[in-house]
């Protein structure tokens, strides 16, 4: 348990060491009782809402999934279309946010983009969470020659550093059929997905093990569970906290992660509009403008901050002891 | 413990060794080779040339044979973009560039963090706290490289204070580190000052704080003494990892800045295929890496008691 | 027999630049163009290194004391070697034209050849080519040094001029591009793996490449040749001093053994720093033109035009190229805009299409294609001005260049839908791919493209990678399309035309044309010694071209750089490598100031 707590604090770069932390901070939640434990849930919210500021991070998030998700309807324009004659315009009426070096329309890209982006951040979450459950549940309940093994190959993954390694998969994965799909999108999703995984494995293996020796684990085992129905029931749903919070700052780690591949011109493809892409492009004007630059870098900023807010409010919530 | 740490010192070994395996096998799923970018058709017979003479023609298992037979001989290979060059070469010249700005954004970093951590807490719910926070939470939401744009037009171009690319050593020529440093360091810096904080809070409250003010100690010993003390503790912990985070993670800033230093050397090497490159950089790193945990493990044990290895 | 070409690197430019370690030829933009401006931007000296006077003579009146003739330059990219024999990147060439001298320079305003080691350029009329036409007599000038101080002699060229043959030093670079000495083709054959390589090199050439003493050399060609001797003129051709690069083997030429290289050209390199900056100082030996004014030139290594343009601003460089976004501004502004300085280069934007591959298989298609392309929109749009809407795949100055041939291939949407109607009668167009590196002003390119082909009904699929996986994906017919352009190594119109017959193919030409009427044309016209009935066959040559095109053309290089406004002196040659003026650069000077 020691060793356990020691590695998960080990190092990694800043943003994800964020996330390693945080989620590493909580305790677990004392859910004993199937019944008790909606109230808890229930509590957890509460406690959640009365939080402002996560309140607030949660709301600027629902916004922008919205936008995201309804984007042909609000955006002004397309996010290829090209206003010849409008190239590197400053924000007017008809272009609130300006125009690009192409001549397409800033406020439009910023609305697109942000399905591209947010899009990186949530479903990176989920091939994390895959591999994480897979490596880390794994360890924790496959016995000793499973444990040795997966946790010797988080140590490896960890000993890469991070992004070089994703820029490396990010090359890898260039070549093979994936790359022809959504401007190389899932490119991006597998290469950050491939390396940001163990911080997670290893606080879910964590989690589980101590699981394993808890009272209401060892009484299902006393009556008769099978093995299967107490991983599902029981100790799945009770590492679920901590890693909805990891989760929650994982998010915006990967959108900036992507960002700097968009930034160094290995993100995905244009036409295709994302933030990172966007300040790269808009980063090609700065001698000229500084607005293509500014628009996509306050919704990354905004972003990150909501997300930022409402990870700290879940996990304020989610354990209350910790403060 | 001594055991503890000497098996995990000589663990480091095989994740060293699978990492050069991993690594080489995942650049030969890279599509294209170093040779692939010369132009001119009339040196295609020199092409396969220089191919076999690097043997790239034969199995991937064969070539990772003759690269390990060298590696273990202390020889990272020849620099296959600058025929000539070796890595060891290139790599002697710019490890410097890279651990320099490594260690100054992890002293701007901490410095920075664990002040502005520490006045957020000795003052909480003051203008101050919500300023500090408030600094620290817009330097960590604006990706480094935005920040290097927005410092480079301001100081560099518009006030011409400080130069827009370069690097010295960062300390007899101090000012072209500045702008890599600020631009690099924020983040981390945001990220003690939370930290700090926090710990500073939860210090705060704990019985022996109390005690030692009931006994009536100057504010200002109690603070320094028994608060910035023990609160300090996760707070050192943190630095290790953040410098191996910081230096291994330094490639954009190194790029954006011009820094002649190893993650440029990196990126550049993966783009041309310079397979030894590769392999050296991504070794290098790693073995920082690997280390550094296991300093912050070893640092753990000797600041919290509690923490037994087994 | 034909073939000869490298591209020059066109490329320039923006973060991914740097990233990719580009093909010579260039996959991204050029942020550094011009409009034909090629004025002299200062008045001083005026003597070319081909003058021939061995001193500086009168400096100019305004010079700067010695400790500030320090000028601080970017290359744009690190150089890989500054080995002669096996540079190819302009970045490399900018360096190594100041370091080698080589037989012949090209005048900066005429493009004739000029001698530069030689004592004069081989005519006919000085009897210098012999009445078989193949026979060269090239006389050195007296006294030449190298900058050890030891004698340069005729042996030393034939020592360069073979070793670029040795395609295990020159096989990135240009080995392999001139085929027209006599027996090159069989060197060129040879196996460079064998052991005795070096010397079947040499044996194949030991009859063509002739010292007869120490100031004179014989050079046969394979057969007559327009551009025979302007070859002579490039880095592979320069003389090497064989004791120096037996000495540092294979270290010869790269940044740990540059400050010691044993050079021939006014300049020597004092220090190289990898990935930072090289320093180059005067070669007190040089004796091969005018010595240089400056005491010292930095050349920095920046890949990214908005990082250079910072530096400059932040007056740690005297010299920038232009980011293409920043052009408007600077144009508005009367103080920075007395700073930049323009030309135009012998160097044409076009892209390469694939022409065994549908839809481009069908030269209709590409007729229109090249119809439905707005060049004017793109020059304005994208560029800023900083390339001039072209149609013709030569620029104007180019020997023979006849821009009216290709009128046929002017923007007409009408027309344009026609030929494409007529290519696919049906409607049912294929996608087109438009592969492109990753920087925004050629993504900004694609994107204009994309739209403009939109209008004629051809869907475009934007596809950015880096440029190693764009070639690659020509070669494998995956890309159909590279964006990329010529830069001429000399003026002789073969460099150019060379590039569209079947030997070029998987080279320089990634299109795979072929077509045996036109290599037929391309090899008369160098082989045809009088000028008018050349012009003809270079009517015809081009008259080909616009009715079955192997690119779509749309704009010339302009070079565009800022300078400070106390570097003096600078004449611009539309054969400049990097920066405006660097190929005469012994003529600048810091100015009081």
């Amino acid at each position: 348990m020691a060793q356990d707590h020691a590695q998960r604090t080990a190092s990694s770069p800043p943003a994800a060491v964020a996330t390693s932390e945080a989620a590493a901070a909580i305790a677990l939640p004392e859910l004993y009782v199937r019944g008790r434990a909606r109230g808890l849930w229930s509590d957890a919210f509460h406690r959640l809402l009365k939080n402002r500021l996560a309140v607030l991070g949660g709301i600027i998030i629902l916004l922008f999934t919205i936008a995201a998700v309804f984007a042909p309807l609000i955006a002004p324009y397309g996010y290829q279309e090209i206003f010849s004659g409008h190239i590197i315009e400053d924000p007017s009426a008809s272009h609130l946010f300006g125009t690009n070096l192409s001549g397409q329309d800033t406020l439009s890209r910023v609305i697109y983009g942000a399905r591209n982006s947010l899009g990186v951040g949530v479903f990176v979450q989920f091939i994390i969470l895959g591999i994480a459950i897979v490596v880390g549940g794994g360890a924790a309940l496959g016995g000793k020659w499973a444990d040795a093994i997966l946790m010797r190959l988080t140590d490896v993954v960890y000993a890469f550093p991070d992004l070089l390694f994703v820029i490396l998969l990010q090359q890898v994965l260039a070549g093979t059929r994936l790359a022809s799909y959504v401007g190389g999108l899932f490119v991006v999703f597998f290469a950050i997905g491939l390396v940001a995984w163990v911080n997670l494995a290893r606080l879910i293996r964590g989690q589980m093990l101590s699981l394993k020796t808890t009272d209401y684990v060892i009484a299902a085992e006393a009556i008769g569970a099978t093995r299967m129905r107490i991983v599902l029931r029981h100790m799945l749903p009770n590492t679920l906290s901590p890693v909805i919070v990891a989760l929650t700052f994982g998010i915006p780690s990967a959108i900036f992660t992507e960002a700097t591949l968009s930034f160094i011109g290995i993100g995905i493809r244009p036409p295709l509009a994302d933030w990172g892409n966007m300040i790269y492009d808009g980063y090609g004007a700065v001698s000229a403008t500084p607005w293509p630059i500014f628009f996509p870098a306050l919704a990354l900023a905004i972003t990150f901050l909501s997300f930022q807010f409402l990870g700290d409010g879940l996990r304020d919530a989610l354990d209350p002891r910790t403060r | 413990m001594t055991g503890y740490f000497l098996r995990r010192l000589l663990w480091i070994i095989p994740i060293l060794w699978l990492v050069t395996l991993i690594t080489f096998g995942l650049m030969h799923l890279v599509q294209g080779g170093p040779f692939e970018a010369g132009s001119g058709k009339s040196s295609a017979a020199a092409r396969q040339a220089l191919i076999s003479k690097y043997h790239l023609d034969e199995p991937v298992w064969k070539q990772y044979g003759y690269y390990m037979g060298d590696l273990l001989q202390g020889d990272f290979g020849p620099d296959l973009v600058r025929q000539g060059d070796t890595v060891n070469n290139i790599l002697g010249q710019s490890w410097r560039p890279t651990v320099e700005l490594g260690i100054l954004t992890t002293l701007y970093a901490s410095i920075v963090g664990i002040f502005l951590g520490i006045l957020a807490a000795v003052r909480r719910n003051s203008v101050l706290d919500y300023l500090s926070v408030g600094f620290a939470t817009l330097g960590a939401s604006t990706p480094n490289f935005v920040l290097g744009i927005m410092l480079v037009i301001l100081f560099a171009v518009k006030l011409h204070w400080l130069p827009a690319v370069g690097w010295s050593d960062g300390i007899t020529d101090w000012k072209p580190a500045v702008l890599p440093v600020i631009s690099l360091g924020s983040l981390p810096a945001a990220y003690i000052a939370r930290i700090t904080r926090a710990s500073m809070l939860e210090v705060m409250n704990q019985d022996y704080v109390r005690t030692a003010r009931a006994k009536g100690l100057r504010e200002r010993v109690i603070t320094l003494r028994h608060i910035v003390r023990n609160a300090m503790i996760p707070v050192l912990t943190l630095i290790g990892p953040i410098s191996a985070g910081l230096l291994t993670g330094s490639f954009v800033i190194e790029y954006f800045f011009a820094i002649p230093g190893i993650g440029r050397a990196y990126v550049q090497a993966i783009l041309g295929r310079d397979y030894p490159m590769i392999m050296a950089t991504t070794l290098l790193y790693a073995t920082i890496i690997v280390i550094a945990n296991l300093i912050v493990d070893l640092l753990y044990a000797v600041v919290d008691p509690r923490i037994r290895y087994s | 027999m034909n073939a000869r070409k490298k591209l020059f690197l066109l490329l320039a430019g923006s973060m991914t630049a740097m990233l990719v370690v580009a093909a010579a030829c260039g996959g991204g933009t050029s942020s550094s163009d011009k409009t034909a401006t090629a004025s002299a931007g200062g008045s001083s000296g005026g003597n070319t290194p081909a003058s021939g006077s061995t001193s500086a003579g009168g400096a100019p009146s305004d010079i700067a004391p010695d400790n500030q003739q320090v000028l601080t330059v970017n290359a744009q990219a690190e150089p890989n070697t500054e080995d002669p024999q096996a540079v190819s990147y302009t970045y490399e060439l900018t360096v190594n034209h100041q370091l080698f001298m080589n037989l012949f320079d090209q005048d900066p305003k005429t493009s004739q050849l000029t001698a530069w080691a030689a004592a004069e350029v081989p005519t006919k009329a000085n009897g210098d080519i012999a009445a078989d036409g193949v026979t060269y007599t090239v006389k050195l000038k007296p006294d030449l040094k190298w900058s050890d101080g030891s004698s340069l002699t005729a042996q030393d060229f034939v020592y360069g001029i073979i070793r670029g043959y040795d395609l295990n030093v020159s096989g990135k670079a240009y080995g392999g591009f001139i085929t027209s000495i006599k027996g090159a083709a069989d060197a060129l054959k040879l196996d460079p793996t064998s052991a005795t390589y070096k010397q079947d090199v040499q044996n194949a050439l030991k009859d063509s490449v002739v010292a007869v003493d120490d100031h004179t050399l014989k050079l046969v060609a394979e057969s007559p040749s327009n551009a025979f001797l302007s070859n002579f003129t490039l880095p592979i051709t320069s003389a090497v001093k064989q004791s120096d690069v037996e000495k540092q083997g294979a270290n010869y030429g790269v940044s740990s053994t540059a400050s010691t290289m044993v050079t021939s050209g006014p300049f020597k390199i004092k220090e190289w720093v990898p990935k930072d900056h090289l320093t180059i100082v005067p070669n007190d030996q040089y004796t091969g033109g005018q010595k240089p004014y400056l005491k010292e030139v930095n050349v920095k290594f920046i890949e990214d035009a908005n990082q250079a343009y910072n530096a400059y601003q932040a007056g740690q460089l005297d010299e920038s190229n232009i980011p293409t976004a920043a052009w408007p501004g600077i144009k508005a502004d009367s103080n920075k805009k007395a700073e930049a300085k323009q030309e135009e280069e012998f160097g044409t934007r076009w892209i390469t299409v694939d022409v065994t591959i549908a839809p481009w298989n069908n030269k209709d298609f590409v007729i229109g294609m090249n119809q439905a392309t707005d060049r004017e929109a793109i020059a304005n749009d994208v560029y800023f001005g900083l390339r001039e809407a072209w149609t013709a795949p030569c620029v104007k100055a180019v020997l023979d260049c006849n821009p009216d041939a290709f009128s046929n291939l002017a923007f007409n949407l009408d027309k344009a839908k026609a030929s494409i109607a007529k290519a696919y009668p049906n409607g049912n167009i294929p996608t087109v791919t438009l592969e492109t590196v990753d920087d925004p002003t050629t993504k900004a390119l694609a994107t204009t493209l994309q739209a403009q082909w939109q209008k004629v009904g051809v869907k475009t699929n934007i596809v950015t990678t880096d440029q190693a996986t764009l070639r690659a994906d020509m070669k494998n017919h995956k890309a159909g399309t590279q964006i990329t352009g010529w830069g001429m190594d000399y003026a002789d119109p073969t460099d150019l035309w060379a590039i569209f017959n079947t030997s070029s193919v998987g080279g320089n030409n990634l299109g795979f044309y072929s077509r045996d009427q036109y290599d037929k044309l391309e090899s008369q016209q160098d082989a045809e010694l009088d000028p008018a009935k050349r012009k003809d066959i270079l009517n015809q040559l081009q008259d080909f071209l616009a009715a079955d095109p192997p690119v779509i053309q749309f704009a010339v290089q302009l070079r565009t750089d800022m300078y400070k406004p106390y570097v003096k002196g600078l004449v611009s040659s539309p054969f400049d490598y990097i920066n405006y003026g660097d190929q005469q650069l012994v003529n600048v000077y810091i100015a009081k100031h």
